[in-house]
């Protein structure tokens, strides 16, 4: 009898504390027996390359978080991104203009990085200036026009596809093994985690603490015009407000994955899940037809009611 | 000595000198910029993200965040025009309005203080709410504009002449006094640098950040209810990114977004800057998209001088220390 007690005592804490998991899982099964169109293969696929975009900005968002920071300004790298990589597909052809899109993302993350790391300026701040500043740049250059490119071989990119899945979720994969491995087997990434865990033993331990934040910050940059490289490559055109709820949503997914905002732990795997859960969400609210403005209001509801959640497991487990 | 003294003076004020040169530069080239007129045109346009802003200073003192206030700007300009629309009493409609701030105000402050959240459970707490209330405000209209049925009477006159002004600049006046002269503001100081110790110390301090996330929510409403009244209808989008703009004030103000120090004057002073900012440079003919380049710049600015000024000041008193000794 103790011993079952034992045991359901222990299930029901390892419930708690992946209770996002656990609140997908359910969702996931009430779906499938509701809606027949939610399980089915194509579905799937869509909700998988409907998410790979903001992914790929959403772990490099994590890796930011661990340090202990976080950057509003992703969502206008994004959008600037677009812009930049169509302009220059149609000038120099679509290499160069991968390489130069990916150079001005990592270029305006590592200005950012430079004010947080070097300057000490709030994250906040810098990256609210960057955010606005960045945009308008974007709008600038295009006359606030969207813009579009007919280029064969980025249309030949954008129609590979495996069993429904284009390049994007692959890219996606590509990049989440390399994050991963980068935050748990590089000595980059393990300085990552105790620059944000604490920032001042970590730098009287002769952990270069302001690199490591700086790295972030360009890791970011760069990761959020890889992702605009790759809408642009979805949709074959580039426009200033583009992604504009990047960086909020990049923050939720995180948030949502159970990494917390104070940095120092958490992982870009669990970012994964966080993804998933809205992903979910977005495909089988609009699967049951709920209007735009009510899935919006769904969506805030989740969001708060996850990040309460989350807190006080966290308390529970400190106590 | 006096050399230092001078130096001192540009360090410490440096926005400001940036911003004057705009406005004599502006002065100079364009005859019609340094006109009451205008500056009362300025201030005008400020007063609404200056009366959001107001609230919002309060918040960050107190160690907490709002992101919520735009869709609040949103929703209070809606339900306003509604009432007034459905030939309710006019006093009443400003009334629903400024309760709809109230009550959004409370769920953030309760739902934060239940979490025991400081600065950035209070961010997600609060952008939560703040899709949520953006899209609470597109329900009943469906996402279009209003028209208020409105042409004369005290709501009318609240976004017209200098009333917007004379609003901001009250409001702002007493908060400044409650902020530096009550037990009320000084306790605000102190939870936000340290709510530990202020519980220890033995203040309530989830009534006190309860409130300020009312303070901030009834401001915000009425912003939204004299941007409302200016144009005598109601956008429910009108407050998209009103956050983002109100936060910049606040911060090119010189308040800290870590908690404790603070002063509504400067948030008035940071309002007023980024309103001259982007006048003069509209009286230049530069566009509109430009001009958002120059005034993410003037953020990042405003704030790197102010921390490397502090750290020059703190190096130079430990230096002092050591020449004496």
């Amino acid at each position: 009898m103790k011993k079952l007690l034992k045991n359901k005592q222990a299930l029901v804490t390892a419930l708690i504390e992946n209770a996002v998991s656990v609140i997908l899982l359910i969702f996931v099964i009430f779906m499938i027996f509701t809606k027949r169109s939610f399980s089915t293969w194509d579905n799937i696929v869509n909700i998988i390359n409907e998410s790979s975009i903001y992914g790929i900005a959403a772990c490099a968002m994590t890796i930011v978080i661990i340090s202990g920071e976080f950057d509003l300004s992703a969502s206008s790298v994004f959008g600037w991104s677009t812009v930049l990589f169509v302009l220059t597909i149609n000038a120099f052809g679509i290499v160069a203009a991968f390489f130069i899109t990916i150079a001005c993302g990592a270029l305006f993350g590592a200005f950012n990085g430079i004010l947080v790391a070097k300057v000490r300026m709030p994250a906040f701040v810098v990256t609210l200036g960057t955010m606005i500043a960045i945009k308008g740049l974007a709008y600038v250059v295009t006359n606030a026009q969207p813009v579009n490119t007919t280029n064969e071989t980025l249309k030949a990119i954008g129609d590979i596809s495996v069993a429904g899945i284009s390049i994007i979720p692959m890219v996606y994969l590509a990049m989440l093994v390399l994050f991963i491995w980068f935050l748990k087997h590089t000595r980059f990434g393990r300085n990552i985690y105790a620059t944000g865990g604490n920032y001042e033993v970590a730098r009287l331990s002769g952990i270069n603490v302001a690199f490591s934040k700086f790295i972030v910050f360009t890791i970011l940059g760069a990761a959020a015009a890889l992702a605009g490289i790759m809408y642009g490559v979805r949709i074959k055109a580039g426009w200033a407000p583009y992604g504009q709820d990047l960086s909020l949503y990049c923050i939720a997914a995180t948030i949502i994955g159970g990494t917390s905002l104070l940095g120092g732990t958490g992982g870009v795997h669990k970012t994964i899940i966080g993804i998933l859960v809205l992903a979910v969400l977005f495909n089988a609210l609009t699967l049951l037809g709920v209007s735009g403005s009510m899935q919006k209001f769904i969506r805030g509801l989740v969001l708060i009611t996850v990040i309460m959640l989350d807190s006080i497991v966290a308390r529970r487990q400190k106590e | 000595m006096d050399r230092k003294r001078v130096l001192d003076i540009i360090r410490s004020n440096g926005i400001l000198i940036v911003i004057l040169l705009l406005i004599i530069v502006t002065g100079i080239f364009e005859s019609n910029f340094l006109t009451v007129n205008n500056l009362l045109n300025v201030l005008r346009q400020v007063s609404v993200v200056g009366i959001v802003a107001c609230g919002m200073t309060f918040c960050i003192i107190g160690g907490a965040f709002d992101l919520s206030v735009g869709s609040v700007v949103s929703l209070a300009g809606v339900i306003t025009i509604l009432n007034i629309n459905a030939g309710t009493n006019e006093y009443l409609a400003i009334l629903y309005g400024l309760l709809a701030g109230i009550a959004i105000g409370i769920v953030n402050g309760v739902l934060i203080s239940i979490i025991h959240g400081r600065t950035s459970e209070a961010f997600i707490v609060t952008y939560g709410m703040q899709v949520v209330v953006a899209s609470i405000a597109l329900f009943p209209s469906n996402g279009l504009f209003i028209s208020g049925r409105v042409s004369e009477g005290f709501f009318k006159s609240m976004g017209q002449g200098v009333m917007p002004i004379i609003i901001f600049l009250g409001l702002a006046t007493i908060m400044q006094f409650v902020l530096t002269k009550t037990p009320y503001g000084r306790r605000m100081c102190f939870i936000g640098s340290n709510m530990d110790v202020a519980k220890m110390s033995g203040i309530n301090v989830i009534a006190n950040r309860v409130s300020y996330f009312v303070i901030s929510g009834v401001l915000a409403s009425l912003g939204g209810i004299v941007l409302c009244s200016r144009v005598t209808s109601s956008n429910p989008t009108a407050g998209l990114n009103y956050e983002m703009d109100v936060i910049a004030a606040v911060v090119v103000g010189g308040t800290q977004l870590s908690g404790g120090s603070g002063s509504v004057y400067r948030t008035v002073i940071g309002a007023v800057i980024i309103g001259i900012m982007s006048n003069a440079l509209n009286i230049l003919g530069i566009t509109a998209y430009h001009q958002q380049i120059v005034k993410g710049m003037l953020i990042l600015l405003a704030v790197g001088m102010d921390i490397v000024n502090k750290r020059m000041k703190m190096r130079e008193m430990t230096h002092e220390k050591v020449v004496e000794e």
